[in-house]
C-alpha cells in the first residue's frame, strides 16, 4: 500500500545540534538553546507575532503589528482585516506552515487580544497550537 | 586563538550582517543553525549589525 513520505530536517537527526535560541529570555542564562525545528519554528512565528511594523532594522514590514490594534475600535470588522493581514505575513514569511485553524479573540474594555492558530508543516505531518494573549 | 580575516572595507549594515552569520556558521555550527529573518538570533544579529553600522558612521565622521 502507498502512503507519503515524512520529510525529516537534518538538523533533527542530530540531537545535540543547537538551531536557534527560545523565547521568551528569562532563564538564568538569558538564552536557552531549542534542538528541534519544530520548536524553533514556533518560537519564530512567536517572534513575528509579538513584532510590530517598523520594529525590525531595515526590514519595516516584518511583524504582525497586533499591538498597534490594542487602542483602536475593536470590531468585527477590524479583527477580521488583522486575521487576513497575518495570515498573509505568516504565508510570507512561513512558506512551510499551513494554518489549520485561526481565531482571534478580541476584548476592548481589557485591551486584549487573543490570537488562536494551529497548524502543520508541509511534507512533515508536524502539527503545533499557539496561543497568544496581547494586552495594552 | 584562531587567526580571524578581519576587513576594514565592510562598513554597512548588510555587510556586516552577512559577516556576523559568516563567522556563526564557522565557528558555532553546533549552537546555532537558524539564520531565517524571523529568528530572535537573527534579530540580535541585526541589531549588532546596526550598532556597527551607526559607529562606522561616526568615526568616519571623526576622522574626516
Amino acid at each position: 500500500m502507498a502512503y507519503g513520505l515524512k520529510n525529516i530536517n537534518v538538523l533533527d537527526l542530530r540531537p545535540s545540534t543547537g538551531i536557534g535560541v527560545q523565547l521568551p529570555f528569562s532563564t538564568a542564562g538569558v538564552f536557552q538553546t531549542v534542538y528541534t525545528t519544530k520548536d524553533q519554528l514556533k518560537y519564530n512565528i512567536i517572534n513575528y507575532l509579538l513584532t510590530n511594523n517598523r520594529e525590525r532594522i531595515f526590514n519595516p514590514n516584518f511583524g504582525a503589528n497586533i499591538r498597534a490594534q490594542l487602542f483602536k475600535q475593536v470590531d468585527q470588522d477590524t479583527l477580521d482585516t488583522l486575521s487576513t493581514s497575518i495570515k498573509a505575513g505568516i504565508h510570507q514569511y512561513f512558506s512551510n506552515v499551513v494554518i489549520t485553524k485561526f481565531d482571534i479573540v478580541g476584548d476592548p474594555q481589557a485591551h486584549l487580544l487573543t490570537v488562536n492558530f494551529s497548524y502543520t508543516i508541509k511534507n512533515t505531518g508536524v502539527s503545533d497550537n499557539i496561543i497568544i494573549n496581547i494586552n495594552g | 586563538m584562531a587567526n580571524k580575516n578581519i576587513t576594514y572595507l565592510n562598513k554597512d549594515f548588510s555587510s556586516f550582517r552577512a559577516s556576523l552569520i559568516e563567522y556563526a556558521k564557522a565557528y558555532y555550527p553546533t549552537s546555532y543553525n537558524d539564520f531565517s529573518t524571523s529568528s530572535p538570533g537573527t534579530m540580535f544579529i541585526e541589531m549588532a549589525s546596526y550598532v556597527r553600522d551607526v559607529l562606522s558612521f561616526y568615526l568616519e565622521t571623526q576622522v574626516q
